[in-house]
């Protein structure tokens, strides 16, 4: 009677440590990807814009921000891919700080099929993780990111616009 | 005795387990040099900027004058196009840089300013790809408008820039109504980049 208490107390006590284990693991396994999640959202939280966005590009000389003053600082891609279904793409949209003024940025295929269209994007507002309107089957698209300017005040008049065209890569 | 040996195996794989995972943790850290590598590698990665161009921010001819005599009365005014920054380019890449009006379309080429209380009002301008124009200078939408329009400049360094001309010849207001052509006029180009091989 006496060894089967005896057993039970050391099956209550290997599964408390187990247990107890398995919390801490599970607690740093969790913390760090809550880090993780906090160094790719640096330019942007996931499907929403965020301020202290960049181009990720080094920063400038002093020569460029100069000329810079005098008109609109428009970001350009190479190219972007996701998977096929995919609701999300990875792509950096944003309105340069250096900027004097508001960007709305239409993100498009070639045929006019619009995925994304942003709110106003002030200077140094963006978004890295662009949430799609649609999904798209596996292909190579040709898609652009049309930025429309406007001025900072209530009447928004349109600025000089610009698209930026790159090949969108669904695998 | 069997009792302890079990509680000292036990006690030493929890710690096991948390040491691990405390080391996986401390990997993802950004200050960690494979935390920086990994920075490296999303500069390159697909998705991320790559370039950005300066472009002017609006068509400006100020204030125009209505010509007495029916003869060519030009404005010009020079705007520039800069390749600010440009990142990862191959050696036979280049940026592309075409600018067409915003309501361009196969029928009606042309750059227009637009009067901004009567739209029908328009004058139109001419671009021209140089900062000075010659005689035998085009402008640019005597060529073939393409689907990104006329083509402008090509970038292959950073700090590169181009500067054009836009014109307009003031001989269209002669003989109109003041009335009826006087006030604001705005009108916006679309410059489009791609990065083209060649």
């Amino acid at each position: 009677m006496k060894k089967t208490k005896k057993k039970t107390l050391i099956i209550v006590i290997i599964s408390v440590v187990i247990v107890l284990a398995l919390a801490i693991s599970a607690f740093f396994i969790i913390k760090s990807m809550n880090n993780e999640e906090t160094q790719a959202d640096s330019n942007g939280v996931v499907g929403k814009v965020s301020a202290g966005w960049n181009t990720g590009l080094p920063e400038e000389s002093k020569k460029s921000t100069e000329s810079s003053s005098s008109g609109t600082q428009i970001p350009g891609y190479g190219t972007a891919k996701m998977k096929a279904g995919d609701t999300q793409l990875h792509l950096s949209i944003g309105n340069p700080k250096e900027n004097n003024c508001g960007f709305y940025a239409t993100l498009q295929l070639e045929d006019g099929t619009v995925l994304y269209k942003s709110e106003l994007l002030k200077p140094g507002y963006g978004l890295t993780e662009v949430p799609l309107q649609q999904t798209l089957k596996k292909g190579t698209y040709d898609a652009e990111v049309f930025y429309e300017c406007v001025t900072l005040d209530e009447e928004q008049s349109p600025l000089n616009s610009a698209k930026s065209k790159f090949k969108l890569v669904v695998n | 005795m069997k009792t302890r040996k079990i509680l000292a195996l036990s006690m030493a794989v929890a710690t096991v387990a948390t040491v691990s995972t405390a080391a996986f943790a401390a990997e993802l850290t950004p200050s960690s040099q494979t935390g920086n590598t990994e920075v490296t590698a999303n500069i390159q990665d697909p998705g991320a900027v790559n370039y950005t161009i300066t472009i002017p921010d609006k068509v400006d001819f100020g204030t125009l004058t209505q010509p007495e005599t029916d003869t060519d009365s030009f404005k010009d005014v020079n705007f520039t196009v800069t390749a600010t920054k440009i990142e990862n380019l191959s050696d036979n890449n280049r940026v592309a840089v075409a600018v067409k009006d915003k309501d361009a379309t196969v029928d009606d080429d042309q750059f227009y300013i637009t009067q901004k209380t009567s739209p029908n009002t328009k004058l139109m301008y001419l671009v021209y790809d140089t900062d000075t124009i010659g005689e035998s200078d085009n402008h640019l939408a005597e060529g073939e408008m393409g689907n990104d329009g006329y083509n402008f400049a090509y970038f292959k360094n950073q700090g590169q820039s181009a500067t054009g001309t836009i014109r307009l010849n003031q001989k269209q207001l002669y003989g109109k109504d003041i009335a009826e052509i006087a006030g604001d006029y705005s009108g916006t180009m679309v410059f489009t980049s791609s990065i083209l091989t060649f």
